[in-house]
């Protein structure tokens, strides 16, 4: 029946935000999918392998979604997946609607929507082990016979019910029994004159796909379907629209008919006593939603979780580039001098390590951002700013992707996909890069460390160098800040408003769920990040390595040519003049064309170039040495004061990052705007650098 | 007495009764469960004024002002 080339039955899990489906997921395939406590943290189908009494099945977790109607970007990719619009995975042979009972109404909503949907379908009604402490209980018969499906009671987190739930999607798949749920009459009829009317004229179209671009109007479903069938289709809805909308909008009368009908019959079904939090969470709830302690809470913990990433991630970074940096001269010895030790020391080893050095950061912020997710108070922080996020023209949505971009700006606009206002996620997607993410710290450890006085200021309590880094933090904040602004000056669109949030109930986040989560993410970001970051970390070595020289050479091992000859001294002593009024001689303007793929590169960029670089004084070890003995030809030192502050203001702005033009140009679809921001960015990067150089060593200061 | 919803104070709730006019957003808030006959109850607002965050018959949602506006309760 199926086109699934291992011909394995595909099954679907499709529910509002935050309902469990991920943890199903992981239930049922022993895959590790993230699971948050966040509406709509899955921004992408996931599929894993699930076996189903002797089945093998194909298991895809969708999107959470309020409705069928999708308006964000994410909702968009639930519905395609249920009707079978995602190249590549076939329509589903059954969905697995997750309910949450704790909030039955609201969640019957959208599973009536899908229980329409003409496939196979089994009910599971998750949080079960919740229902005595909200004082609720179902009448799970009765709702079986209302929906006309199975419904079995299940708690993802626990365990509970899933042997149960594993027969029931056997059987459904085995029965193939459809139900045939119908709860809006009008609609019905009218549905059932527009498949009429539309296979008169040899049209058929599968009867979600219809039934959702009928009823939402300028749907992603209307809008495919009128290109692909033009005036034919149009013509029909249009008039059907007409005919019983009476004015209103047919989305509306679907949510009329529809909560009605769920209200009918919950009646006989639920009962809720008496609505008792536990105290500990009352309490909780109390202090952080009080004006005041609530917005201190609100900075504590933020400056607590920054604080944190700084304090503990030092000693580990520290830690990796020793480990790596030993390694590579083992490897060296080991090999021998020449082309292949060269290779293998500098290319593959400080390549990988100049991806792994970043984990430390990236991992602490992670896990306190999933810890955040998963304990519900993500969403408070999102209702918190969402006043301060809307001067600079977003919402308070997009607090959450800003907060993940101080780690790293990929999943930063990936997470974006939450934010349904297209302007609001276009200024959030270009604002997000300006973030202080962690490749770009250990240029800033370096510079700072070797250029800023460690004075105290103001009698001893701050720290020059502190100031220096929470200064470029603020820089990039401003700078995103901005240049959200600006965006949306220009697509000044204020009809629509853009903030609409569950406000989950608080959990306790339990550690299996943030450490998958965790183990999840790295692995997102490796993949993503570090084959860029290793393949740029390899091009450099061979630029900077070839030509191979073979003659005025003191050993014969030894064909590595003077740096300012090989192709990278060749290339960047061509560009030099541009960057020469921003102070920077060849080799730093090597090290930063070498960084531009990935910003995190200059460092071992700049440590090729000065290693390689035979004329260096052996004497120096560390990097920092190196860089501050540098000199011009003429005999002033490179670093000047203004020219590092200019090297900074150029790392803080500019998009030095090849994965995150990549995702933008995947996020918003065009390569435009890829390169708005690239070259928005690198420009913002360059007059920084050269305003600050140019009046730092004029004599006005 | 009908009045919209973004001016109820906190812990004050309110049963829908309609809404000022009908929209796409309307068409949102309906399809989340701010419909005619649900009871509302405000749970807080923002210390900076908005948003404000409510209780829908049973779960929490937030939102602006302006959007709650659009909605008529009666006390
Ligand atoms: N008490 C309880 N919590 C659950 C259950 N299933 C999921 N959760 C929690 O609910 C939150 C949301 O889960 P998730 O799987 O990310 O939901 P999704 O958005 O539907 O994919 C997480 O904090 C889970 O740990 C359950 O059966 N019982
Ligand atoms: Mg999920």
């Amino acid at each position: 029946m199926n086109m699934n080339k291992n011909s394995r039955p595909v099954v679907v899990t499709i529910g509002n935000p935050n309902t469990g489906k991920s943890t199903l997921f992981n239930t049922l395939t022993g895959l590790r999918q993230q699971v948050s406590n966040f509406p709509g943290v899955t921004v992408e189908q996931v599929s894993g392998t699930a076996k189903v009494g002797h089945t093998e099945v194909t298991l895809v977790d969708v999107p959470g979604t309020y409705s069928l109607t999708a308006q964000s970007p994410d909702e968009i990719i639930a519905v395609d997946v249920l009707e079978g619009n995602i190249t590549g995975l076939p329509r589903p042979d059954l969905a697995i609607i997750v309910v949450d009972a704790t909030n039955l109404r609201r969640n019957l909503f959208l599973a009536t929507q899908v229980l329409e949907a003409e496939m196979p379908v089994v009910v599971a009604l998750n949080m079960v082990d919740r229902l005595e402490a909200c004082g609720i209980t179902i009448n799970v018969p009765e709702l079986e016979h209302e929906l006309g499906v199975k419904v079995v009671p299940v708690s993802a987190a626990k365990g509970i019910g899933i042997d149960e739930l594993r027969v029931e999607i056997e059987s459904s798949l085995i029965s193939k029994h459809a139900p045939s749920l119908k709860v809006s009459p009008k609609i019905e009829l009218a549905m059932a004159e527009l498949v009429n009317e539309l296979s008169a004229r040899n049209i058929s179209i599968n009867n979600i796909e219809l039934r959702r671009a009928f009823i939402d109007k300028d749907s992603h479903a209307d809008k495919r379907l009128t290109k692909r069938y033009g005036e034919l289709f149009t013509s029909e809805t249009l008039r059907l629209r007409n005919s019983i909308g009476n004015g209103r909008s047919i989305a509306a009368i679907e949510a009329r008919d529809r909560y009605s009908w769920i209200n009918s019959i919950l009646k006989n079904i639920e009962s809720i006593n008496s609505i008792q939090g536990s105290n500990v969470f009352r309490f909780i709830d109390r202090a952080f939603n009080h004006p005041l302690v609530g917005s201190l809470l609100f900075i504590l913990i933020m400056g607590a979780v920054f604080q944190a990433v700084f304090a503990w991630s030092g000693p580990l970074i520290d830690g990796i580039s020793d480990f790596t940096g030993w390694l590579s001269e083992r490897a060296e010895h080991i090999i021998g001098p020449g082309l292949l030790g060269s290779f293998v020391s500098n290319g593959v080893i400080g390549g990988v390590g100049s991806v792994i050095v970043f984990l430390p950061q990236i991992l602490i912020l992670f896990a306190f951002i999933i810890v955040l997710e998963d304990s519900g108070y993500i969403s408070r922080a999102a209702f918190l700013m969402d006043k301060l996020m809307r001067g600079m023209g977003l919402s308070g949505q997009s607090f959450i992707p800003m907060l993940s971009s101080f780690a790293c700006a990929v999943p930063g606009i990936m997470g974006t996909r939450i934010i349904a206002d297209k302007h609001d996620r276009l200024a959030t997607i270009l604002a997000a890069p300006f973030m202080t993410c962690a490749a770009r710290l250990p240029v800033y450890s370096l510079l700072i460390g070797a250029f800023i006085p460690n004075h105290h200021i103001f009698g001893g309590v701050i720290y020059l160098q502190g100031l220096v880094l929470l200064g470029l933090y603020l820089l990039g904040i401003i700078g995103g800040g901005l240049t959200a602004w600006l965006i949306s000056r220009i697509f000044w669109n204020r009809a629509k408003s853009g903030f609409l949030l569950e406000m989950p109930p608080y959990r306790l986040p339990s550690f299996r769920s943030v450490s998958l989560k965790l183990w999840s993410r790295a692995m997102t970001f490796l993949k993503r990040a570090g084959t860029v970051i290793f393949i740029i970390s390899l091009v450099i070595w061979l630029l900077a390595s070839f030509p191979q020289s073979t003659q005025n050479t003191e050993n014969i091992h030894d064909h590595t040519p003077p740096l300012s000859d090989s192709y990278l001294g060749k290339m960047s002593r061509t560009v030099a003049p541009i960057f020469t009024p921003l102070g920077w001689d060849w080799k730093v303007t090597a090290a930063v064309i070498a960084s531009f793929p990935a910003r995190e590169v200059v460092i071992a960029a700049l440590g090729t170039i000065y290693a390689l670089d035979t004329e260096a004084d052996e004497e120096l070890t560390t990097l920092s040495e190196k860089i501050q003995a540098e000199t011009h030809a003429d005999g002033r030192p490179v670093y000047t004061m203004p020219m590092v502050l200019g090297l900074l203001i150029f790392y803080a702005l500019c998009l030095q990052c090849m994965a995150t033009v990549a995702v933008i140009k995947k996020e918003t679809g065009s390569w435009g705007w890829a390169s708005f921001s690239w070259v928005y960015m690198t420009g913002l990067g360059y007059f920084g650098a050269l305003i600050i150089y140019q009046i730092g060593s004029s004599n006005l200061l | 007495m009908s009045l919209p919803l973004s001016e109820l104070a906190v812990g004050q709730s309110g049963v829908v009764l309609g809404f000022k006019y009908e929209d796409n957003m309307t068409d949102r808030l309906m399809q989340l469960g701010i419909i005619e006959g649900v009871e509302i109850k405000v749970i807080r607002v923002a210390p900076s004024g908005d948003p404000i965050e409510l209780n829908i018959a049973g779960y929490g949602l937030s939102m602006r002002k302006a959007d709650a506006e659009i909605v008529l309760v009666q006390l």
